[in-house]
Formats: C-alpha cells, structure tokens, sequence
C-alpha cells in the first residue's frame, strides 16, 4: 500500500464537525449513516465529508481529543524514554494530522500541533531503524513491532521487512530453487542439499 | 511478494544473470564430448587436469560425475571471508560480484561442505553493511552515487525502494496528495521520443 | 560457448534503456539453431553404442541437456518478462501503444496484446452490475468529483457523458468530471491543476 492509499483509509475515520447550516435529511451509505445536519450542533461524521464539507465553508471541524498540545507532548517524552513502540492515539496519527491541520485549518497551534507530531513521527522512525539493526546483528528470529502505524510501516518496509526477509532467505533451505534449469537437476541438488544437513542435525 | 522471491523465480531476469556467473571445476580425468568448453582443447576430449571457469547452470550437470571437482569462486573463499569480515563496509561489491548474496547462495547448494560457511559469509555481510545503507538510502535524495556504486544488486534494489519510500512521504507531507499524473511509462516513453528527435535534427 | 547468445539476449533486455527494445529476431534464431545442434548431439550419441572407454558419452549428454534446458529458460524469460511490460503498458498507456513501440513488438506479441485487450474489456465490461466496472479509473483514491485541468496539446473536441462538448486547445483551462479526464491525465494530455 502507498501513502495516498493510506491517507484514504485515515479518511474513513470520524471526526466532530459543527455544521453551519441545517439539513434534517439523512444521507444512507454502505459505510453507514450520515446527518442530519443542524446549525451550531456538533455531530460526526467521517473525514471526507468534512473536508468536503469544510471545503464549500459549511462547518467547522473540531479537533479530536488527543489532538492538543500538551498531550502529544507527553506523547513525545514517553516515545522518547521507551525502548519500545508506544500506542499511538489513533491508528492513524499521522494521517489525521496531515489532513486536518492544513494552514487555513479551524484547529488552534495547528502549527505547534503539526511539529510535535512530526517529532513524535521521527522518534518513532528513528527507533525502528535502530531496532531493525540491532535486530539483524542480533540474529534473533523474530521482533516486536508492536503499536507501529500503517503510515510507518509502509515507510519502513524496504529497509525494515525487505532487509529482514533478504536475510531470512539467505538461510533457509532454497526448496523449488528456480536457478536450477530443470526439475530433474533440482531433484538431485536437494537431495545433495538433504544429504549434509542430515548429518548437522544429528550431531 | 517479497524482494528476494521476486527477484529469484524461473522467468527472472537476476536470477538467470546470477545462475551465469562461473564456478572453477576441475577435470581430473580425461572426459569425452566436452572439447567445445576448453577453447585449447584438441579435438572434442577435455584432457585430465583441465581447469575451467564455467557458468553456474553449466557446473551444476557436470559436478557430481566421477572425477570432477569444484572449488569455491574467490570471493567466497578465505581470503575474501576475512576481508569482508574485517570491514565489509568498504568492499566493491558490485565489482567483486555483482549478484554476490544470490549467486553465493546458489553456490553454497553445491559446496556441500561449505555450505554453512557461505551462508554465515552472507549473513554476517548484510547485516554489517545494513546500517551503511539505511543512512545512506535516507539521506540519498541529493548524494553522490559513490556509495551505490559499491552496492550489489540486490542491495541496490532494496536501498532503491527505500530511497522511493522516502520520497513519497516527503512528497506527501509538503504537499496534498491526490494529484493525478502522467503515468510513468508515458512519461519515459515521450522523454525517449523527445531525446531521440533532438538527436536526429 | 553454450548459452553465449542465450544470456547475451537476457542482458540486452536488462540494460535496455527504451521501454520496450525490439524484439531480437535474429539472436532468437541463432539460440533455436544451438538449440538444433544440442539436441542432434544427443539424439546420435543415444543412438550411439556406449562404451565406458571409447565411446562414454555421459557427461557430453549431461552438459548438452543443461545447455538445452537453459536456453529454453533464457528464450522463456524474455518473453516472459516482454509479456509483463506489454501488460503493465495497457494500464499505463490504454489500448492504443504508440507507433514506436508497437515498431518494436514481434507479431506474436501484437496479437497476445490483442487478445489481452479484450479478455481486460471483456472482464470490466461483466463485473459491477450491468454497466460494467472501468477498473483503469481511480488509481489512487479519488478526492473530488471535479476537477481543473490545463491543456498541454491540441486534442481536439471531447465530448462527456453528458452530451457537454469541450474544446481542447492547447493551454485552455477546463472545470471537468474527474472520471472522465482521468486517462487523458495520465496520457499527458492535461494536467491536473489546483489541487488540493
């Protein structure tokens, strides 16, 4: 999955707008009901419609609750003194982040909000980085990721997973190894192959 | 799928380069019908004690019969091991041998009793130059190729993918995604045209 | 040596730098003919007497098969990985290649593309209820139904669904569905501006 993909699927998530107009029809979709819709009154709705919404100046996006200051400060210095993954606030921190503080956004410090949660994006980056080297010098045969994003995870694949599995192929047996030109050589060849690992078993 | 089995199937372009780089094999007796492999060869028979450099694909139907031996391409052997193990950061891979983790893995199913030895030669390499180029993938945007020139190929590809990954979440976080744009064959393919229409006026 | 032209045909696919080289036509020929003298070798020493001393012709039909079997494997790869282009240029480039890559395809090649063309029209034309599905449209996920575009060459009229017809001159600036510029996007015709 790429970036654009992931943000999509950040947009499915909810979010509290204040609508500035009135609509009292309901609006039924696969993903579930939207509205109605009544001036002044919060309701929920999911992301993309309230950038729709926000786009034609027709409501008021309201900050999430763990989007504040303080918080993801917090937020930061737990990152910053664990050696392991904390949970994020929403799957998909970094996402929301990126689609709700935009310059013109109604969010308060959406500057300050945006840094810290770039920061926080970067501690988390920068550890499993570290982590995946250690890993691999560790020789360890699996790793704990937990609490790590999407948005992370797709960002880290090529040097994280695709190092890893690079590393893991290199050890386990080859079992239709593709190089050998015909079936009847890769018969042979892993029986060669059986042949000396037996006796390195049994010792 | 993952890198390594992308790259490693029937149909694949690396694998079937990586199956081409050669192997010393040695005829210790005289053999028949084989005087097309060695070009100072008289007549069709290799005379005993002939030693060849031959593809990989080629070694594999040849080194189980009677009286033929395999030795280990240098780089696997111990010369290079301590090496690559005293820095393997520093070394030219892709001058040593450009599919060196591919091909030694093949290597290692035919040295039986190195097998174990290669395979800790590649492991140990790979994961001493990890760190080399993760820093060199995150922050290859402007650098110089100096260091990616020293990668083997599959090292290439991963740092490649990395470097792709880095970009689009730069590209991603400066400015809104959901831009459409021109497909990427339809871009190389009018830069192409246009390049060679220059040349031809 | 065996399998020289064989890996030279691979290495030409894989340093190319157009997007698709022509198809090699001679050195295809030159492999099926190894290929010929391969298996000549093999059929007359089967036919042959062996004789562990004078005629043992063992490691001769071992080698020769492997050559047999890895120039199958190196003719079977290139088109192979051909192929995987072609496909992924339907999606790129729509059912129309332009000339010069279509100068470059084997007529074999013509009529798979052919043929793959329409099996693809023929699956959107039966999924997604009566009207079919056009898989080529969203390739990244969609943010509005309109959207503005610049005309980056003479194109022509364009007429929507909808019976609106829009002239497409160069640098002209056009309010349009998305769904329906789309591909015309991606063929850099237009250009998707101000978007946000």
């Amino acid at each position: 999955m790429n970036t654009e993909e992931i943000e999509f699927l950040a947009e499915q998530e909810e979010v509290t707008i204040i609508p500035k107009f009135t609509d009292s029809r309901v609006v039924h979709l696969i993903s579930g009901d939207i509205g109605p819709f009544r001036a002044g009154i919060p309701c929920v709705v999911p992301i993309w419609v309230a950038k729709t919404l926000r786009k034609k100046h027709k409501c008021k996006i309201v900050a999430p609750e763990w989007m504040e200051l303080d918080l993801l400060e917090q937020k930061l210095e737990e990152e910053k003194s664990s050696r392991f993954f904390t949970p994020m606030p929403s799957d998909h921190y970094m996402g929301i982040a990126h689609l709700l503080l935009s310059d013109d956004s109604d969010i308060e410090h959406a500057d300050r909000l945006r840094l810290t949660i770039k920061n926080i994006w970067d501690v988390r980056v920068a550890k499993a980085r570290a982590s995946a080297d250690t890993f691999l010098k560790g020789g360890g045969r699996h790793a704990g990721i937990d609490h790590l994003t999407q948005l992370e995870i797709c960002n880290l694949r090529p040097l994280l997973l695709d190092a890893l599995d690079t590393k893991h192929q290199l050890s386990v047996p080859m079992e239709n190894m593709s190089a050998l030109n015909t079936s009847a050589a890769s018969g042979s060849l892993s029986e060669s192959f059986s042949s000396a690992s037996t006796p390195r078993r049994s010792q | 799928m993952s890198l390594f089995r992308k790259r490693n199937h029937y149909f694949s372009l690396t694998d079937v380069l990586s199956s081409q780089e050669r192997v010393p094999i040695t005829f210790q007796v005289a053999v028949g019908y084989l005087g097309e492999l060695d070009a100072s060869a008289e007549g069709n028979i290799l005379a005993a004690g002939t030693t060849l450099e031959l593809p990989y694909w080629l070694v594999t139907s040849l080194y189980q019969e009677d009286g033929v031996g395999i030795d280990l391409p240098k780089q696997y052997k111990q010369a290079w091991r301590d090496i690559l193990a005293a820095d393997a950061k520093v070394v030219n891979l892709q001058r040593l041998c450009k599919y060196f983790y591919e091909f030694g893995k093949l290597v290692s199913l035919i040295r039986v009793r190195d097998h174990q030895d290669i395979i800790d030669l590649l492991i140990q390499t790979l994961v001493d130059r990890h760190r080399e180029l993760t820093n060199w993938a995150v922050h290859a945007i402007k650098q110089e190729n100096e260091f990616f020139e020293k990668l083997d190929d599959i090292e290439q590809e991963l740092s490649r993918r990395a470097t792709s990954a880095e970009l689009n979440l730069s590209n991603w976080l400066q400015s809104d995604c959901g831009q459409i744009r021109k497909a990427e064959m339809v871009q190389a393919h009018d830069r192409l045209v246009s390049s060679s229409r220059t040349f031809n006026t | 040596m065996w399998g020289d032209k064989a890996i030279e045909l691979i290495k030409e696919l894989e340093r190319s730098s157009e997007l698709f080289p022509p198809f090699d036509d001679d050195k295809v020929r030159l492999i099926l003919e190894e290929c010929r003298v391969l298996n000549q070798f093999i059929e007359d020493a089967m036919s042959s007497t062996f004789d562990p001393e004078t005629n043992n012709y063992l490691a001769g039909v071992k080698a020769r098969t492997a050559a047999l079997e890895r120039n199958k494997r190196c003719l079977l790869a290139y088109q192979w990985n051909r192929l995987q282009t072609l496909k992924k240029m339907r999606w790129e480039f729509g059912s129309i290649l332009p000339p010069e890559i279509k100068a470059n395809m084997s007529e074999t090649e013509v009529q798979w593309c052919t043929k793959y063309s329409k099996a693809l029209a023929n699956y959107m034309k039966n999924i997604g209820g009566r009207n079919g599905l056009n898989l080529m449209l969203d390739m990244q996920p969609p943010k509005d139904l309109y959207i503005e575009v610049r005309c980056l060459k003479e194109y022509g009229k364009l007429e929507l669904d909808s019976g609106e017809v829009f002239n497409l001159s160069e640098n002209s600036q056009h309010y349009m569905p998305r769904s329906q510029v789309e591909n015309l996007i991606r063929l850099g015709v237009l250009e998707h501006i101000n978007w946000s």
